[in-house]
């Protein structure tokens, strides 16, 4: 997997590619500290997560997930995943993710 | 036939062929614990897993939050899984050495009992088992805490 970040305005865009499984929880815990110093910074007001080279992804990620998304909305700041295949988007579905946070197609 | 992962113990290959070997198997693998931690293994049985059986992401699924509990929870040093028809079913079974603790049954329950969205607020064993519990038709963990077995609607 991996991850590169992008400012767009006051937009925070982060890339993610690959497959995430508990195997990776090194790299979550990363991303839930790169994201979180931003957020704090207070610079930027919405996060979005680009899942379109995401392939798979297990219950270690949707917790990575809840985590950013309780880490961003602590902050008023929106918390917002694009473009999630549909295997994830099903995932997603399971845990009615998209009560608690915005998903665009 | 069993597919193997990793450097097996000679006990391990033998309780585990002694537990997965069924005449009806459609698909066995045996991992030790490196192999658990090699992303590229799920890859692997999903590439030789026979087709038609079962969607390929709901595999995946099992596999990885099957083989999460064993090897974050389960302290587990090998891990076996095969697959079977049994009463018009699909049985994903996993064996595990050393086997479970018994603190599972507990978490398996309380994924039961509970909503999904309480088990998203609060992580009480994580999400692993709510999702389980949504794509398969029951799960149910051998006396001896030794199996984790996965009862899955064939398609």
């Amino acid at each position: 997997m991996a991850f590169k970040f992008r400012r767009e305005g006051s937009d925070l865009a982060i890339y993610i590619s690959g497959v995430l499984t508990f195997h990776q929880h090194k790299e979550g815990e990363q991303l839930v500290y790169q994201i979180t110093t931003l957020v704090d910074s207070g610079e930027v007001t919405a996060v979005r997560m680009n899942f379109a080279e995401v392939l798979r992804m297990d219950s270690h990620w949707l917790g990575v997930l809840i985590r950013i998304l309780r880490r961003v909305k602590e902050k008023n700041a929106t918390f917002i995943i694009e473009k999630p295949n549909k295997d994830i988007c099903k995932l997603f579905d399971i845990v009615e993710l998209s009560r608690i946070a915005e998903i665009r197609p | 036939m069993i597919q193997k992962f990793g450097l097996l113990k000679y006990e391990q290959t033998q309780a585990a062929e002694k537990a997965l070997f069924h005449s009806g198997n459609l698909y066995a693998a045996l991992m030790d614990r490196q192999a658990l931690w090699d992303p590229s293994t799920i890859e692997k049985i999903l590439a030789t897993f026979p087709k038609g059986h079962i969607d390929e992401s709901e595999l995946f699924l099992i596999l990885a939050e099957c083989t999460a509990n064993a090897v974050l929870h389960g302290q587990a040093e090998a891990l076996g899984f095969h697959a079977r028809k049994r009463s018009g079913l699909l049985l994903l079974s996993f064996f595990q050495i050393p086997p479970m603790m018994h603190r599972i049954a507990q978490i398996l329950s309380l994924a039961r009992s509970g909503n999904i969205r309480e088990c998203t607020e609060s992580l009480p064993g994580g999400l692993g088992f709510p999702i389980l519990l949504r794509l398969v038709h029951r799960i149910t963990i051998s006396t001896d805490y030794t199996k984790l077995q996965l009862w899955v609607r064939s398609k």
